[in-house]
């Protein structure tokens, strides 16, 4: 910035500067005729940058520049009259608008500065030009600077967002249920207390282990929710029924970690714990055309096409699966819900072999 | 005063078990019956009409605040006994005793149980302070 404001100065300073030296051949005039203007011009345009420009309010970029153009301007016109008139009341020097002055002296210029004066005023343009294009760029660089600032920003976000997802994936109901049930069971059942608590480890472990990018076999899943299952087959008693028909070639398939738990607790809370003698849930996985197919269903209260519609904007879990799927597979692997009130709700995902962004 | 006549409802059978056993180690409360749904709670209230009832939120059926709204006059005093704490204002505006968050221990349930023997005490029975009973029962109590 300084290095700009005083450069600005300095380009005009020297071309003044060099007209004195050629013209009179005065070094002194010439030096003088450098610093003055290199400094003036200077100390304005770094004023006008510094406390006028910001000051400025314009809707549009190109709106602000031409402020800002028009501004310096009217400055730097304003400066030089006052200047040359300032000159001509101390030196009688020509005015602007004065009546015409001066010593009448004839003075010789050799053709050879006659051109090299022509030569350097055919540089002047060249000032603002700089100037304007080297203000341009400044922006334009605050404002792409100012962007990957905000897109780091986030991408943390999202990383900080991603990761209270996870944690919220044991949702905190379920734990609370949990315990109080392990409190009762360390009376009634203390083996069944003991292997409820290791359950309930074992889930906690899994959730902090996996981050969510990681890809885990089938089969670890399945043990995920096998753990949740076997909690909520602890309170649920005789209401909550599993049936898992799982093909033994797909217990090695790499599927992204986290989902399966999620919907297996989604079909006993909203499809099977507020319906009177509870149900079954159902888990299927089978190989068809190099892909996975994951089934989750169950035979509860089901929803009717209204909040099947709305099904993603009641729950964050859900979203997260379907946002997550759609990045990694693409659009074509959405989960597909289909549900009916009274005969139950089923997810079924396709999962590739390999994720659309590894191949 | 007689026993608190009360009634224990709760889709969760450990939930349920785990009231009634401290429930029965109170002397002055005499258990009525188990509910383990809405409707069942519902017919369990109506036939008995117990003093108070440990109500659970969300129950196959109907929840616990639409047990409450079917209920006849007058409504008996009613603990809410749930793992969800963001119904307690809902509770208190139906005018529950009390919110028990779970998992709750035998303190926490014998607490509830003096704030609705203070309740069926002062206004209408004369006599024994039962009060008094509550705050000399609590210290002595086991924490669990």
């Amino acid at each position: 910035m300084l290095l700009l404001v005083f450069g600005t100065g300095a380009a005009i300073g020297l071309q003044l500067g060099f007209l004195h030296a050629f013209l009179w051949h005065n070094i002194w005039a010439a030096l003088s005729a450098f610093l003055v203007p290199a400094l003036g011009y200077a100390a304005v345009t770094y004023t006008l940058w510094r406390w006028v420009f910001p000051r400025l309010r314009a809707r549009t970029l190109l709106g602000g520049i031409t402020l800002q153009v028009l501004v310096s301007l009217l400055t730097f016109a304003v400066l030089s009259a006052l200047t040359t008139e300032l000159i001509a009341a101390l030196r009688g020097a020509p005015s602007l608008f004065g009546a015409p002055t001066g010593l009448g002296k004839q003075v010789t210029i050799t053709p050879e500065q006659q051109q090299a004066v022509v030569r350097l005023y055919a540089f002047i343009p060249i000032v603002p030009t700089v100037l304007l294009a080297l203000i341009g760029y400044h922006q334009y660089w605050q404002r792409v600077l100012g962007l990957r600032h905000r897109e780091r920003e986030l991408v943390e976000l999202a990383a900080t967002a991603q990761l209270a997802a996870l944690r919220a994936q044991i949702n905190p109901h379920f734990l609370f249920n949990s315990l109080n049930s392990i409190a009762q069971l360390i009376r009634a059942d203390p083996d069944r207390a003991e292997a409820c608590v290791e359950r309930l480890a074992e889930m906690f472990r899994y959730v902090l282990r996996h981050g969510e990018l990681d890809f885990v076999p089938l089969a670890d899943e399945l043990e995920m929710a096998r753990a949740y299952l076997d909690i909520e087959c602890a309170r649920f008693g005789d209401r909550l029924r599993v049936e898992t028909r799982v093909d033994p070639p797909t217990l090695q398939h790499p599927i992204p970690n986290l989902i399966l738990q999620p919907l297996v607790e989604n079909a006993v809370k909203h499809g099977l714990s507020r319906k009177r003698g509870g149900g079954t849930v159902r888990i299927e996985a089978i190989l068809t055309d190099g892909c996975l197919e994951l089934s989750i269903g169950d035979d509860g209260l089901g929803m009717p096409a209204a909040a099947l519609e709305r099904v993603y904007e009641r729950g964050i879990g859900l979203r997260n699966l379907r946002d997550r799927l759609e990045r990694l597979y693409g659009p074509a692997h959405l989960p597909e819900i289909t549900s009916a009130p009274g005969s139950g709700t089923r997810v079924r995902l396709r999962l590739p072999v390999r994720p659309a962004q590894a191949a | 005063m007689g026993a608190i006549r009360t009634v224990v409802v709760d889709d969760e059978k450990l939930a349920r078990d785990r009231l009634v056993g401290f429930l029965t180690d109170l002397d002055d409360v005499s258990l009525l019956g188990q509910a383990a749904d809405g409707v069942e709670a519902l017919r369990l209230i109506e036939e008995e009409r117990p003093d108070l009832v440990f109500l659970d939120v969300q129950m196959p059926g109907m929840d616990g605040f639409e047990v409450l709204k079917a209920l006849r006059e007058p409504p008996p005093h009613v603990v809410f006994s749930t793992a969800y704490d963001e119904y307690a204002i809902r509770a208190f505006e139906v005018g529950a005793v009390d919110y028990l968050l779970k998992p709750f221990g035998r303190r926490r349930v014998e607490e509830a149980v003096g704030r609705v023997r203070g309740r069926l005490g002062s206004p209408t029975c004369s006599g024994s302070g039962s009060t008094t009973a509550w705050s000399t029962r609590t210290p002595a109590s086991a924490p669990s």
